[in-house]
């Protein structure tokens, strides 16, 4: 029960996330869209008539590094975290294995 | 004890870890290759700059995500069909797996999206439809557990495994069959990658060092789980045995 208490209580966070300023896709001046990379940061850009709209520059500041070093930092945490986890749990279970095998 | 110590699957079992291991090692040998790439090989964005490297672990957690619900699907439906406990082992590691990456996929996006969109979260179909993936997939433990009976259990979980898979494709096509503020596919398109050559690469051992972790940890909850059916196997037919104390077997 305690497992489903905390998915309610992620779900309540996330609903309570504020929802993405449709006005964001106007605040800045154009900048030449860069074909080169993924993540077009113009949000209705698969609309008809998306070109014609100024598009959003994220703000180049200290925070990006930040959110990039967040970024990786969480997923290899969470990654070697799990490796440990599994490691734990597998000698825990050799160990039974190990017991039972003795008795 | 003789189900601890049947020599056919002890074998099958050393040569499982022997394959994660080695599988462990090269995902390791690769993600170093891939760190290098990422940060002193692929050009920075003109546009986004240094937050698009996101991209780099963000993608490959999908992919793997993706992968992983993939098989949970398949494996479940052996399951349901052939009843072999092997592939509902399977199912739960690859499971557990989809759920870890899936995490990472709703960790990273946001630190993205804070940067990209000026919003962390936003309610548009490809964000929300993978959140409902991450749900179905921790209902499918907490479903496990649920039931009296383990076997049932098994077999309910199994029915989600499949239904729930049904997600993947609309994830997938969520940013073309609807309005949506989430970046189309760069590298999946019918007329080829629109992307610099350098980021391609960089993307692609990405992706290799991530399916490489992933499959070594695949096999190594595989056998984890494997040997605690054994464990609990045992443990059952000791209590069974007539004249069996109640410690005998268990206490461990």
């Amino acid at each position: 029960m305690r497992s489903i208490r905390i998915v309610l209580l992620a779900l309540a966070a996330l609903v309570t996330a504020p929802a993405a300023p449709s006005s964001l896709a106007a605040q800045e001046p154009s900048v030449a869209p860069a074909e080169a990379a993924a993540p077009s940061s113009a949000a209705p850009a698969a609309d008809a008539g998306a070109s014609t709209l100024p598009r959003y520059t994220p703000p180049r500041t200290l925070r990006a590094y930040t959110h990039v070093f967040a970024a990786f930092a969480v997923a290899w945490v969470l990654l070697f975290g799990y490796v440990v986890f599994l490691a734990r749990r597998f000698r825990r279970v050799e160990e039974q294995v190990d017991a039972l095998a003795r008795s | 004890m003789s189900s601890l110590n049947a020599p056919v699957e002890a074998g099958s079992m050393k040569g499982v870890r022997r394959w994660s291991v080695g599988l462990g090692f090269l995902a390791a040998a690769t993600l170093v290759v891939s760190f290098w790439m990422i940060f002193f090989y692929a050009p920075t964005e003109r546009e986004m700059g240094i937050v698009q490297r996101i991209f780099y672990v963000h993608v490959p957690s999908a992919w793997v995500a993706f992968l992983a619900f993939g098989i949970v699907a398949l494996c479940s439906l052996g399951y349901l069909w052939l009843k072999d406990p092997r592939l509902d082992a399977i199912s739960v590691a690859a499971a557990e797996l989809g759920v870890v990456f899936t995490t990472i996929v709703l960790i990273t996006g946001p630190l993205w999206g804070k940067i990209a969109w000026g919003a962390w979260w936003v309610w548009e179909p490809r964000l929300t439809l993978t959140l409902l993936l991450w749900f179905i997939y921790v209902g499918y433990f907490i479903l496990r557990g649920a039931t009296d009976s383990p076997e049932r259990g098994k077999r309910f979980a199994a029915i989600l495994g499949v239904v729930g898979a049904v997600d993947i494709p609309l994830i997938h096509m969520s940013v073309q069959w609807f309005r949506s503020q989430h970046p189309k596919p760069v590298v999946m398109k019918p007329e080829g990658p629109t992307a610099a050559p350098e980021i391609i690469q960089t993307l692609l051992v990405s992706l290799l060092a991530f399916t490489l972790l992933f499959f070594s940890l695949l096999l190594a909850r595989y056998l984890v789980q494997r040997l605690q059916e054994r464990v609990d196997a045992v443990r059952f037919a000791a209590t069974l045995r007539p004249g069996a104390s109640a410690s005998q077997g268990v206490t461990v």
